[in-house]
């Protein structure tokens, strides 16, 4: 195993220079060649999406000629821009409420003290351990009891309140230190200021992290919208995707470039919040 | 911090709105069914043809809209217990006894008969999937038996004699190890294949076997015919290499790329024959012109094809129950008819068109010649359903079949285990069905009642009321072999 | 000492601030839960209870769960699902192994850029030159080519963006369409992994062919020689590591258990029965670590969150395919004249019963190494004081020793989050792959616990029983996730 964060000596000898850009070299070509083995089925993906359809069965890598016009196929075939659309909204509303409402229930069990409330902690646990499935049909019942069947509220309010973000940003909130709140306490702070003024800006890393995870997880979710949405103008991206399926013969091609197009925001979301991230961290670090 | 929340709640905000605002207004004036089915070329052309016919017909406007979108059986299935499901819906394989089961699919029993789509009005053979329990609840839209499709042109590389139309198992056996022989150079690793697989269900028919009993209230597949049927399948696929390991199970594949490759096999020679449907000239057909042939599945004993479709029902909660009746008095329509034909996508519901010249002999096609009169003779002379009971689920029949049958091939069990396993987990299913559902119990107890009035009767060599025998492999053998004492019209 | 008053008000704040989730949280989550579990105590059958068919739900008590214990293939499906699970700690190491890594890259200020652009310049030119030269099927190296260079280019420019970004990408994609793409991977005839392995197997083969008669002699004895000192020098490295306390106990077992396996495989491919070979490996690990663990150690205790346990682990990811292709040498001898005739096959990956599970577990290292964990052990690593480096460089610390006393233990709260998701999403796995990927198939080998709950309660309609079965499964994940807060939080709350 590696250390982390070598530290480069301060007196750069000649040969110890030799040794970095040797050493750099041999870091950097490890990771191309990591990134090549992450990135391989991509490669095959994208390349399958220039395929005709008669070649997507074909065990040849590369397409005989390269067919851009399958990309706007795809758009002319299906609402491409509504899916995604649809897709970003629902998963923005689920993240926003999401990182909020666990915020606040993080807060409540790492930094305020109340009778019971690690017995209380546990049962949110638990209730992340019962597999979802076998709540889909009782919670599927609920939807059609409040008329949420087909409604984008049917696919946000049920992924806006989870135990995983409450546990996640719990762990982060127990590493910033006590003495924080006890000054702020001292000071004559509302437990809502601390919060807000003290509390929130420190866990921006948790933050960050857990708005990345449950956006990317909203962003994919299949089985829930599938079971869920009937009107084709509010499918999100992964259901509209199914679209290619059909049962004799799927669009391989269609389908590699239509999953090709949808990782484009989430790639352009991920370098900008990554950032966020990096400098959230970086502070927290600072500070904690 | 403050500021980036708001900004992401305002920008949210506006987003929701305008999506909530842009939904195509789906409301017209002329009344709209939904069809749930696959949104290709061929079903839209129709969807087209039954707006013509309903023009034509002078039948109040309607207008069908095609839903791909909701394909996903567990889908269809959720959504349907819950009230909210389409129009129409299209039932495949396990699907025609699963919907029905839970009473979400429309009794059409009274509307058939006036509207003139009966059972009658399509292959006998399909009968049992149309009605269930005595009450019909769909229609097919296409229709077909599933035989060897050949490809001449490979045989012909090797010298060998294409196969012929009826064989049984020897002669499958030795033409297949003489291809393997022939087309894979010794010493090299094996590339090329005899066939993608083989229907252990034919196997089994054509030794007099079924999956159920003739009431189907006991799995019978741990009979000594099926343990010798799992032995050679299990020696063609492991000594003789005669098909690669896992076969694609083309009708239960939840990941449809499948057929894909299949298809591509077969054209390029990997696959000397494939186990398919008439459908497969929709595959085919774009990849060029193949010298093609049809012919049957080895037949040992008692000849039969395997015979389903996919038909079209009408979910109970619909609100558009005349309209969508329409479509399944169109599917027996001459313009609906003439459509399949053309588009060779199965034979056509109403029989008499898979004898016309336009099936048998496309203009232009003659090098398909030799396939269309092979599936319409499947479904009007050797066609049989599946067999089913109504006290255990088709599926799960399917894949305790497949599991069993794949541990057998793992090695991890005899051919005798392997059949052993199959009845009694299938015969464990029909035990936890009749413990609970009352009504099944009763019919259960009815049927053990035939079973044993059955049995009685071919011991004594009577012959048995056609009413008798619900299974369609045994009605058919029955029949065969003038076992059955036809029911005379009153 | 607080008074009632006081502890009331403490209650209210508390429960305030919890209010807006526990809100949510009730409705659509212990609402269901509860219908959930009454389920599992009824009949309830989507065949018979729904909308259009109402007949009255029964209570049967504990019917379903006998049942379940009673389904023949149950214990399969329960096996299944921990086999599969046995991927977590490589999952775990592998995504702290990409962050460190990352962290590296991260840090490295721009000295050598020039160098590698000119390189990578020199690489492409050469390489659009190739291409130019008209290749077809070659055309893949190219792309695989330009792809490595890219991301080299960018590598040096952004300092690690863009292997972040690139590591994360499997996860960009959505759980289905990863599987349906890893399913055209797999594919023993149009897949590209046998495409690629299909000449790779062909040359050896022909190596095999044109080897001279004493090799199917030489090679066993090759093979035993390597293995054994091999095996030897992975000893002594734990008897080391024991000494500089780099490896507690169990990390101890762990690698005596990793390098005694490929001997119980030997035991079993010369014919011994399944449990006798597994029986032997087992006890000569044992016996191995006790002798090991009762010598005296030079740097006294220990981190109670076993320490070394992943070195070990990332060790045997390399060590012990190592070992298991000796032991194979040792097997094959004999063989070699059959294989020479028919040639090596490529797997058949999802289609074979025991090639299908080994191959989920590939994909799923692959989609889990550049995962979230990736993403918290990078935020962990970031939050480490770098004070407490430069003290551990002050004391002279080795870089193996500073990983195990500096960055392991402040990552302790990390890996224990990762770990109790890991074995919660572990145990609940599988139902979208099978889904997709495999249908449970071949024989059942991927149904795992969850994929079964779908069948009993989608496809059969057995709501009550598939709902017993998924309290049986919550109730293994609670007694594992409880065993480790009892045995795993100690190293995090110091």
């Amino acid at each position: 195993m590696t250390e982390p964060a070598a530290k480069i000596p301060s007196t750069l000898t000649k040969s110890a220079g030799v040794r970095a850009v040797a050493g750099g070299l041999g870091l950097h070509g490890l990771m191309a060649v990591l990134s090549l083995a992450m990135v391989g089925p991509f490669v095959w993906m994208l390349l399958t999406s220039f395929k005709s359809y008669s070649e997507a069965a074909d065990p040849a890598w590369m397409p005989q000629a390269f067919l851009w016009q399958n990309y706007p196929e795809v758009l002319r075939v299906i609402p491409f821009a509504r899916f995604t659309l649809n897709s970003l909204m629902i998963a923005g509303w689920v993240t926003l409420l999401q990182v909020f409402t666990s915020a606040l229930a993080a807060f409540s069990f790492a930094r305020l003290e109340w009778p019971g409330r690690d017995r209380v902690f546990f049962l949110y646990l638990g209730t992340m351990m019962l597999p979802g499935l076998v709540m889909l049909i009782p919670t599927f019942q609920i939807m059609v009891h409040f008329g949420l069947v087909d409604t984008y509220l049917g696919l946000i309010l049920p992924a806006a309140f989870s135990a995983f973000g409450t546990f996640l940003l719990r762990q982060f909130m127990l590493g910033i230190p006590k003495a924080l709140d006890e000054a702020a306490e001292i000071d004559g702070a509302s437990k809502w200021r601390i919060f807000w003024d003290v509390i929130l800006p420190l866990s921006r890393p948790g933050l960050v992290t857990l708005a990345i995870f449950t956006f990317m997880g909203n962003y994919h979710s299949f089985f829930w919208p599938l079971v869920m949405m009937k009107t084709v103008d509010k499918f999100p991206l992964p259901v509209g995707l199914m679209f290619f399926d059909s049962e004799r013969g799927q669009a391989t091609q269609l389908l590699m470039a239509g999953v090709t197009m949808s990782v484009v925001p989430l790639i352009v979301l991920f370098i900008f919040m990554q950032r966020q991230l990096i400098r959230g961290i970086q502070i927290g670090a600072v500070k904690g | 911090m403050k500021l980036f929340f708001a900004a992401c709640v305002i920008g949210l905000g506006l987003l929701s709105a305008a999506l909530y605002w842009t939904q195509a207004d789906r409301e017209g004036d002329v009344p709209v069914i939904t069809w749930i089915t696959q949104n290709d070329e061929n079903k839209r052309a129709i969807v087209d043809a039954f707006h013509q016919w309903i023009k034509d017909e002078q039948l109040p406007p309607v207008e069908l809209r095609i839903d791909n979108t909701n394909q996903d059986p567990t889908k269809k299935l959720v959504q349907g217990v819950s009230g909210v499901g389409a129009d129409l819906l299209d039932l495949y394989m396990y699907e025609q006894d699963l919907f029905p089961a839970t009473g979400m699919i429309a009794d059409i029993t009274e509307d058939a008969k006036r509207l003139g789509f009966t059972p009658d009005a399509t292959y006998p053979a399909l009968r049992g999937d149309l009605v269930v329990l005595g009450r019909q609840h769909s229609f097919p839209r296409n229709a077909g038996g599933t035989l060897y499709w050949v490809n001449r042109e490979t045989f012909a590389k090797y010298g060998l004699p294409a196969p012929p139309w009826r064989w049984n198992s020897d002669e499958f056996e030795a033409l297949g190890r003489k291809f393997v022989a022939a087309a894979n150079p010794p010493g090299a690793r094996q590339r090329i294949y005899f066939a993608n697989g083989v229907s252990r269900d034919v196997l089994r028919r054509g030794l007099g076997l079924s999956t159920f009993n003739e009431t189907g209230t006991f799995c019978t597949l741990d009979d000594p015919r099926n343990v010798s049927v799992l032995a050679r399948v299990r020696r063609w696929v492991l000594e003789d290499r005669l098909f690669p390991t896992k076969e694609e199970d083309a009708a239960m594949a939840a990941d449809i790329t499948g057929y894909g490759s299949m298809f591509s096999h077969f054209t390029s020679g990997r696959f000397a024959m494939i186990y398919t449907g008439h459908w497969g000239f929709i595959m085919i057909r774009p990849r060029g012109v193949f010298q093609l042939a049809a012919v049957e599945p080895p037949q040992d004993g008692f000849p039969n094809t395997e015979m389903g479709g996919g038909s079209v029902a009408i979910y109970v909660g619909t609100k558009q129950r005349e309209h969508a009746l329409r479509f399944l008095q169109f599917l027996t329509s001459d313009p609906f008819n003439r459509l399949i034909v053309r588009q060779a996508d199965s034979l056509p519901p109403v029989p008499r068109y898979a004898e016309t010249e336009e099936f048998l002999h496309p203009a232009g096609r003659e090098n398909e010649w030799g396939v269309h009169g092979a599936f319409a003779h499947s479904g009007r002379e050797t066609g049989i359903l599946y067999s089913r009971s109504p006290f255990v689920l088709f599926s799960q029949t399917f894949r305790i079949e497949i599991e069993t049958y794949e541990a057998m091939i793992a090695g991890r069990l005899t051919p005798a285990e392997a059949a052993k396993q199959m009845a009694d987990r299938i015969n464990t299913e029909i035990r936890l069905t009749i413990a609970r559902n009352e009504r099944l119990r009763t019919l259960y107890e009815e049927r053990l009642e035939l079973q044993r009035r059955i049995e009685e009767r071919r011991a004594g060599g009577r012959p048995v009321p056609a009413a008798w025998v619900t299974d369609a492999f045994h009605l058919a053998y029955y029949r065969a072999h003038g076992w059955l004492e036809e029911e005379t019209k009153p | 000492m607080r008074s009632g008053r006081s502890q009331t008000r403490r209650l209210l704040t508390g429960l305030g601030f919890l209010l807006p989730n526990i809100l949510g949280f009730l409705a659509f989550t212990l609402i269901p839960l509860a219908l959930s579990f009454a389920m599992a105590f009824t009949d309830m059958d989507f065949f018979r209870h729904n909308p259009f068919r109402d007949e009255p739900i029964r209570f049967v008590g504990f019917e379903n769960f006998a049942w379940l214990f009673g389904h023949p293939e149950f214990w399969h499906y329960l096996r299944n699902t921990f086999f599969l699970m046995l991927g977590l700690p490589f999952a775990i190491a592998g995504s702290l192994g990409a962050a460190l890594l990352l962290t590296r890259v991260g840090r490295r200020p721009g000295l050598i850029p020039g160098a590698l652009a000119l390189a990578t310049l020199v690489l492409t030119g050469s390489l659009l030159a190739l291409r130019a030269g008209g290749m077809s099927e070659a055309g893949v190296w190219f792309v695989f080519g330009l792809t490595a260079v890219t991301a080299l280019v960018a590598g040096v420019f952004t300092g690690g963006t863009i292997y972040r970004t690139l590591f994360y990408l499997p996860h960009f994609t959505s759980g289905v369409a990863t599987f349906v793409l890893w399913k055209k991977l797999y594919n023993p005839q149009t897949g590209p992994i046998n495409h690629a392995l299909d000449p790779v197997l062909d040359g050896v083969t022909n190596v095999i062919r044109a080897a001279p008669g004493w090799f199917g002699v030489g090679l066993p004895l090759l093979a035993g020689v390597a293995g054994t000192l091999l095996a030897g020098w992975q000893l002594r490295r734990l008897r080391q590591h024991w000494d500089d306390a780099t490896a507690g106990q169990v990390a101890v077992g762990f690698g005596a258990a990793m390098v005694m396996l490929p001997a119980g495989f030997l035991l079993f491919w010369l014919g011994l029965s399944t449990g006798l070979a597994a029986g032997f490996a087992l006890g000569a690990a044992a016996i191995l670590t006790i002798l090991i663990v009762r010598r005296p150690r030079r740097w006294g205790p220990v981190c109670p969150v076993d320490t070394g346990l992943s070195a070990e682990i990332a060790l045997a990811l390399g060590l012990v395919p190592l070992l298991l292709l000796g032991a194979a040498g040792v097997t094959l001898g004999p063989a070699l004249p059959a294989v020479a005739v028919t040639g090596i096959e490529p797997p058949n990956w999802l289609g074979d019963y025991s090639w299908a599970k080994p191959a989920i577990m590939l994909m799923a290292l692959w989609a889990a190494i550049g995962s979230n964990n990736m993403i918290l052990y990078l935020a962990g690593l970031s939050s480490i004081p770098p004070e407490l480096y430069e003290a551990a460089d002050m004391d002279g610390a080795s870089p193996t020793q500073r990983f195990w006393h500096v960055t392991w233990p402040q990552l302790a709260p990390v890996t224990f989050f990762i770990f109790v998701m890991g074995i919660i999403h572990g145990l609940q796995g599988g139902f979208e792959m099978a889904r997709v990927m495999t249908l449970g198939g071949p024989a059942g080998s991927t149904t795992t616990l969850s994929y079964f709950i779908y069948i009993e309660g989608f496809e059969t309609g057995r709501l009550g029983y598939a709902s017993a079965a998924a309290w049986v499964l919550f109730a293994l994940v609670f007694v594992l996730s409880l065993l480790n807060f009892r045995f795993g939080n100690r190293g995090t709350n110091d």
